[in-house]
This record gives structure tokens, C-alpha cells and sequence, in this order.
């Protein structure tokens, strides 16, 4: 995938600014930076919530800037949200399984009327689904209301609803955002695993253990700008990156 | 089929033995009658249930909708004499399309601007029920509508009418109970739980809308069809915009997350006001009163209502059997 001069704003604000960067197959790359950086809306943008101003974005040679969510995610794009956007209304399985909804056709008709194919695709959703959600480790909470759900089970069911799209490249947005360090090591190796399935992964997270330890390459945004990008250890150590996290060197006077 | 997805027809078995047992217990005109209406609005209360409750969008149309399936086979039969069974596919037909306009135009507005903008659409088609006189009969009404026939069965009787109607229903259900245990009825509850997370897994929410607008309105065009051969007479007064509140009352208290919510609200609001007659003045009173009740005490309406008393009742079973078997 990659992305070229993309540009957006909101009103006078520009969230993301003439950002350009490029992602490889099989990679997992963290976009990390202060809040407000920008890091949700360029997942947004890469998914089609929004449209950018100028730019394009190419994944695997389409452009996409201008698709819907919809037709973004049949060509392999998934995504998790940060503030969890469960289906409340369904049961946790259902959530997974309308996570194939893009790989899938039966309408209608030939639900209503029990086709053929529409039960042997229904009997499909099912069972990859409820692997989905064996994959993630929750698999016993199947038949229970999502919102029954510890916080850190909707995260996984947030991710076991995404890679039921069969997605070529995953966005996850903070998935460790409110867990402990447990959970969160569960993470790394659930994103590890996903990445060794052949999925490419970006991530955005504050979590930066989590970072450093599984990223490939990092790209750091500041006010929509990137900053910098390269491999978490020579981002640890770029001055401008601790500057934008951590505020400039005052010298202090001594007497 | 799976033996695993049989409780899914529970509901349908249920109301096939009731609604078979039925009139060999009453049979008076006047009940049998009652019964018929419960028939025609479940329908009508069934696809308001799919918009509303399933797709999360609401309309104040029904009753125009209903009164297009009636008018247009009423019109075709009196007028063009043509056979009550090749107007059907008509009505439906047409009322589609038009749904499919109105949908298209109107269903990216949301919640109480959809709701008006419905409410306009029924309302234009009220005027045309009364002014359209040519077609209609205006407010006169449109008079000696056929009776159906079934291989040369006339249906003229309250009872013959009173199986053809709930025959419809129970298949409507069991091709319902179909759909919303499906790919497409679960692309319907996505978009309500989370209309952009729905469009992130491939649920083209705006075609959706769309496709259950359409249907929700075939089927009320479906009952409006079954009213006007049944009672054999149309005036405009039936399909006013009073009747598309009373359609979503029915959808609403009867339950809107349950596709049976349509059937319970239905009972309710056509039953109700008849046994309320008795008391006179206070009737009307009575009757907001009971609504105001079911809301305040099951906000899902009477399907959640029971859903709840139901698991209730299972899990105390559960453990007196858990107790009796010394566990």
C-alpha cells in the first residue's frame, strides 16, 4: 500500500498533512504521536470514512481514496476502532459473523427460502467465525450478548470481527488502549500471529512496550505531519521525536 | 435441515396449533372478524418490525403504502375486471417501485426527519386515495369489490377468509424467521447497533435501507390487498395517517427487536379497543393507559417483556431441577 501527498482537514484544521509513506507486505507498521496527531484519521482515511482533499492512496494496484468503507474492505482492509463500535444488539458470534458479510452474496430471496446456496454459505459464515473467535481466545463466550463482554474481550472481539473479512492488510486502532500489562502481552502475541497468517498490519497505539517490541517500522505524526519514520530503534532515539513527545530542553539558568 | 436451528420455528408451530385450534372453539362472525384484522395488520406490523427494529429506520407511511396494495387491486378488478389473484402481483408491484423512489429519496435523512418526511409521503397519498375520484370513487368509496376465490372456493365467508389470511401470515413468518437468522437479517441489525462499523464489513447500509423500505412496503401493500377483497368496499378514510401511527404503536409496543413483536402488538391494538367498548367514555383513556403501562415497564415492548419471563421461568427450572437431582 501506499500512500501519496494525502491531505485533509477538517474545517480550518488540518488533521493530516501532505503525508506520504509506504507499506510493505507483511509488515507491521505503528503510527504513533501525541493525541491529536492525526493517527485515527488517517485510518479513517485508508478505510474511506473519509475522502481525502489531494493525494491518493493505492492498495494492491487500486487507488482508494475515493471507495466507500464497503468496497475498501472486499478489496482486504479491515479495521478495529478505538472507542469500540461492538454490534450491542448482537450476540458475540453475530458480531464475528457479520464480519463476513464482504466475502459473502446470499440475499433475500434465497435466505427467506432456504436455497441450497444460501445455507451452505450460511453454515460457511458460521464455522469461520466461531474460528475466528477460537483464534482470539474467547470462543467460549460465543453465545453470549456482546456487551456481556469484559472490556478486554470486546478488544479481541473487535479484532476476531475484522479478520473475518479475510483482510490482506488489518488497522488496529489502540487495541491495548485500557488494559493491563496481561492483556496487553496477549495482544503482542495475537498481533504477531495475525502478522504470521500473512496479514499486514498497521497499528496505532500509546502503548510504546507494545511498539517497540513488535513493530517492523514506525511512523511518528505531529500535528498531521510525519515526523519521522524507520525502525523503533532508531525512531528511540530521533530528536525530533522526543521533542514532540516530551516538549523542547529548557536550559535553565544557573547562578 | 439442521436440528440445531429448529427452535428458530418454535414461534411459527406455536401459532399454526393456535391459530388452527381457533375457530373450532369461536366461531361467532364478530370474533372470526376480529381475528381476520389481527391477521391483515401483524402483516403490516411485521415489515414497520424489519424497518424499524431490525434496520433501524422509521416510517409514518404505512398506511399509504397499505392503501396503494388496496386501491390498485380494488381499481383493477371493479374497473378492468381483471381477476383478484393477477392484481395482486400488480399491487405489489407498483407499490415497490413507488417504495423504491421514496426510499431512495428520503432514506439518508435520519430519525425524526425521516420520520417527516414519511409522514409527507402518506399524507400525499391520502389526497390522491380522495381526489383521484375517477379511479377511486373519492371519499364515495370504491364499491363491490370481488371476493377472492381459491380453485373455485369463493372466500365470502368471515371463516374461509379467516384461514386464507393467517395462512399468509404463517408463511410471511416462516420466510421471515428465514431471513433474520441470516446473512441479510444480521446486515440489517449491524446497521442499527453501528451503521459505520456495519459499512466497514461490507454492509452497504444505504442499499439495505433501501431493499427493506421496499419490502416493508410490499408487505403492507400485501395486507392493503387482503383488506380490500375482504371487506369489499375502499374508502380513504382507512389509510389515513392515523393508521400509520397506530401501525408503528403496534410495532413499538408489541416489541421491535422481535420479529413476533409485530404479531403481539397487532393482538393488542385490535383487541383492546373492542374490549374496551363496554366502557364507554373511558375507553380511549383506558386504552392510553395500558400503553403508557407496557412502555414504562417493558421498554422492549411486549416481546422483550416476555423474552425476559421467559428466561426467567427457564433458569428457575433450572435449579429446582438442579435441586431435586441432589447436584
Amino acid at each position: 500500500m501506499t500512500a501519496e501527498d494525502v491531505q485533509k482537514s477538517f474545517g480550518g484544521l488540518v488533521a493530516i498533512n501532505r503525508l506520504s509513506f509506504t507499506l510493505e507486505e507483511g509488515q507491521i507498521k505503528s503510527i504513533i504521536g501525541p493525541n491529536g496527531a492525526g493517527k485515527t484519521t488517517l485510518l479513517n482515511l485508508i478505510m474511506g470514512v473519509y475522502s481525502p482533499e489531494t493525494g491518493n492512496i493505492v492498495f494492491d494496484n487500486h487507488r482508494i481514496e475515493r471507495l466507500k468503507p464497503y468496497q475498501i474492505a472486499s478489496l482486504g482492509i479491515s479495521r478495529t476502532f478505538q472507542t469500540i463500535a461492538l454490534f450491542e444488539n448482537m450476540s458475540v458470534i453475530e458480531n464475528v459473523m457479520v464480519g463476513r458479510h464482504v466475502r459473502t452474496r446470499s440475499e433475500f430471496f434465497s435466505n427467506s427460502f432456504l436455497l441450497r446456496r444460501a445455507r451452505i454459505e450460511e453454515a460457511a459464515i458460521a464455522r469461520i467465525a466461531w474460528e475466528k473467535l477460537d483464534l482470539v481466545g474467547i470462543k467460549e463466550r460465543g453465545l453470549e450478548a456482546a456487551t456481556a463482554l469484559t472490556f478486554a474481550e470486546q478488544r479481541l472481539l473487535e479484532i476476531a470481527r475484522a479478520l473475518a473479512t479475510d483482510p490482506r492488510l488489518i488497522l488496529l486502532d489502540e487495541p491495548a488502549a485500557g488494559l493491563n500489562m496481561t492483556e496487553i502481552k496477549m495482544i503482542s502475541h495475537l498481533v504477531r500471529r495475525i502478522r504470521a497468517q500473512g496479514v499486514t498490519v498497521i497499528l496505532v497505539e500509546h502503548q510504546m512496550d507494545l511498539v517497540m517490541d513488535i513493530s517492523d517500522e514506525i511512523l511518528v505524526l505531529n500535528y498531521g505531519t510525519k515526523i519521522a519514520e524507520g525502525k523503533p530503534d532508531v525512531i528511540q532515539n530521533n530528536q525530533e521525536v522526543i521533542t514532540a513527545y516530551l516538549g523542547e530542553k529548557i536550559e535553565i539558568a544557573k547562578d | 435441515m439442521k436440528k440445531g436451528n429448529l427452535h428458530h420455528y418454535r414461534g411459527v408451530l406455536i401459532l399454526l396449533v393456535i391459530t388452527t385450534v381457533f375457530p373450532f372453539f369461536i366461531r361467532s362472525h364478530y370474533h372470526v372478524n376480529l381475528m381476520v384484522f389481527v391477521g391483515i395488520y401483524t402483516l403490516l406490523a411485521l415489515g414497520l418490525t424489519l424497518l424499524l427494529g431490525y434496520a433501524g429506520q422509521v416510517s409514518l407511511g404505512q398506511a399509504g403504502f397499505y392503501g396503494i396494495g388496496a386501491y390498485v387491486s380494488g381499481i383493477l378488478t371493479v374497473k378492468f375486471g381483471i381477476n383478484p389473484w393477477m392484481a395482486l402481483p400488480i399491487a405489489i408491484g407498483i407499490t415497490s417501485i413507488l417504495a423504491f423512489f421514496i426510499g431512495f429519496s428520503t432514506l439518508h435523512l435520519k430519525g425524526l426527519y425521516l420520520a417527516m418526511a414519511t409522514l409527507g409521503v402518506g399524507i400525499i397519498f391520502h389526497i390522491l386515495f380522495v381526489e383521484l375520484k375517477d379511479l377511486t370513487g373519492g371519499a364515495i368509496g370504491l364499491m363491490d369489490i370481488p371476493s377472492l376465490s381459491i380453485a373455485g372456493i369463493k372466500l365470502d365467508t368471515d371463516l374461509k377468509f379467516y384461514f386464507l389470511v393467517w395462512f399468509i401470515v404463517l408463511l410471511i413468518f416462516f420466510l421471515v424467521t428465514n431471513m433474520v437468522n441470516s446473512r441479510v437479517g444480521r446486515g440489517m441489525r449491524a446497521i442499527q447497533g453501528n451503521e459505520l462499523a456495519s459499512n466497514c464489513f461490507g454492509v452497504d447500509s444505504f442499499k439495505y435501507k433501501i431493499k427493506v423500505f421496499v419490502l416493508s412496503a410490499a408487505l403492507a401493500s400485501l395486507s392493503g390487498f387482503l383488506y380490500a377483497h375482504y371487506i369489499n368496499f375502499l374508502s380513504p378514510s382507512v389509510f389515513d395517517f392515523s393508521f400509520s401511527i397506530l401501525f408503528l404503536t403496534m410495532t413499538i409496543v408489541g416489541g421491535r427487536e422481535s420479529i413476533w413483536g409485530a404479531l403481539y402488538g397487532a393482538t393488542l391494538l385490535t383487541l383492546l379497543p373492542e374490549f374496551l367498548r363496554r366502557y364507554e367514555d373511558l375507553n380511549v383513556m383506558i386504552w392510553g393507559l395500558v400503553l403508557v403501562v407496557v412502555l414504562i415497564f417493558f421498554n422492549r415492548g411486549i416481546a422483550g417483556g416476555l423474552d425476559i419471563s421467559i428466561k426467567k421461568l427457564e433458569s428457575r427450572f433450572r435449579k429446582i431441577g438442579e435441586i431435586s437431582s441432589g447436584t
